[in-house]
């Protein structure tokens, strides 16, 4: 018997709102979720485990959704993680710094279910139209 | 609502659009037509059922078609379409179409224009080759609010983010305050027109080398459907493709049409291209 290796997916965001309905969201789309309520708490979840997608809030306190994009890049095998980055910003320029500092896409909040899953399909996470 | 009140809005989406409406869907039937009853000053679908048994205005007939029409879309939906587009069909037309220098393609059932876009995005992204030639897309569409909505070519953020990957974003839309419009170059490319399948007729001699007819059958009855698959399909020619939704079979419907092997969503008419068009899909 195999056992079906779910992809891994860490939300990080200051709000345990959002955190919730993005894990909720994540998870129907089959993925296993972790969180991370800070920049501080991501970096050491993935200094353990590199998840293999993270939705991004730009907006936290002590540590920026893109101050920690950027460490990430630096860490080993931080490539390796698909970054969705969710914020209210929504104008060429911050999209531009996103994509810079390795944004694989960008999210404008307010998100959906359906949003995201068309990101993921973006970014290989999963096929068209899997439900 | 009462039985003789569906079959009056089944016959009469039928008789006047060819639409189906399924009885699985009855339920969308008082979500989307309360609006337009009251938009007409009736306070309930019984009241504007009988308005539509007697000589109805044509405006409040549209209405009553356009609410009934499915209107999901995304950009870039589907996904498999347009790697189709990009890596089956437009190598082949690059070949077969060098001398002229000119493509055509049609979005028929083009909704509030997100396929259009999605294809003159994939055209401008995966070929600097097209540059110098001649480019036109043309979207129809059944729903004149769809096409006003579609030339307006300016999305909500909800809306920009159903399937646009964000580096599409940044190259070819520009903010127009909370919304997103597409740039003047792709703009150039697409002409929306009114097109109603079932009531109009291409005009003779207007010919496409590609057409995206996807999630447009599903709307219509199943005695129309062979009807307007025939109409599409004799504006592509022999060398020619024609895309459909990946739950839309042709057979039965209209048997020239051969799908190519590992790409079932995307047809040609007759046989697999020969020759030139074979080499270039085989590149």
């Amino acid at each position: 018997m195999t056992t079906k290796k779910h992809k891994s997916c860490l939300v990080v965001d200051d709000s345990r709102v959002v955190r919730k309905v993005a894990r909720r969201i994540a998870e129907d789309m089959g993925f296993s979720c972790a969180e991370a309520d800070s920049g501080l708490t991501a970096t050491a979840a993935c200094a353990e485990t590199m998840p293999d997608v993270i939705i991004l809030d730009w907006n936290m306190p002590a540590m920026s959704g893109l101050e920690f994009l950027e460490r990430l890049r630096q860490m080993d095998n931080g490539d390796h993680a698909r970054v969705v980055l969710c914020t209210t910003e929504n104008d060429v320029e911050h999209i531009s710094r996103a994509l810079r500092a390795g944004a694989d896409e960008y999210i404008m909040k307010p998100f959906d279910s359906a949003i995201i899953r068309e990101k993921f399909e973006k970014i290989g996470l999963l096929s068209p139209g899997k439900q | 609502m009462r039985l003789s009140d569906y079959e009056l809005y089944h016959d009469m989406l039928k008789d006047t659009m060819g639409l189906s409406l399924a009885p699985e869907r009855t339920f969308l039937v008082d979500s989307r037509l309360l609006p337009v009853a009251r938009k007409w000053g009736y306070n309930n679908l019984q009241s504007l059922a009988i308005a539509l048994r007697v000589m109805p205005p044509e405006d409040l007939l549209a209405d009553v078609a356009e609410a009934m029409i499915t209107t999901e879309t995304s950009f870039f939906r589907d996904g498999t379409p347009f790697d189709d587009l990009v890596n089956i069909a437009l190598p082949a037309l690059l070949h077969t179409r060098a001398r002229q220098k000119k493509l055509r393609i049609w979005s028929c059932g083009c909704g509030t224009g997100q396929e259009a876009w999605s294809i003159a995005i994939a055209l401008k992204n995966t070929h600097p080759q097209l540059a110098g030639w001649k480019i036109e897309i043309l979207a129809t569409d059944l729903s004149h609010r769809s096409l006003a909505v579609a030339a307006d070519a300016t999305y909500t953020q909800a809306e920009i983010q159903r399937g646009l990957p964000v580096k599409d974003l940044l190259a070819w839309f520009e903010p127009a305050g909370k919304r997103w419009r597409v740039k003047d170059e792709l703009r150039r490319m697409v002409t929306f027109e009114s097109f109603n399948l079932t009531r109009d007729e291409m005009t003779p001699g207007r010919m496409f080398d590609l057409v995206f007819f996807r999630h447009v059958m599903e709307d219509f009855a199943p005695d129309t459907r062979a009807m307007v698959l025939e109409k599409v399909t004799s504006c592509v020619p022999d060398d020619g493709f024609l895309m459909l939704g990946p739950a839309e079979n042709p057979a039965g419907l209209y048997e020239p049409l051969m799908h190519l092997p590992e790409n079932p969503g995307l047809f040609v008419i007759g046989e697999i291209p020969a020759e030139n068009g074979r080499d270039a899909l085989a590149r």
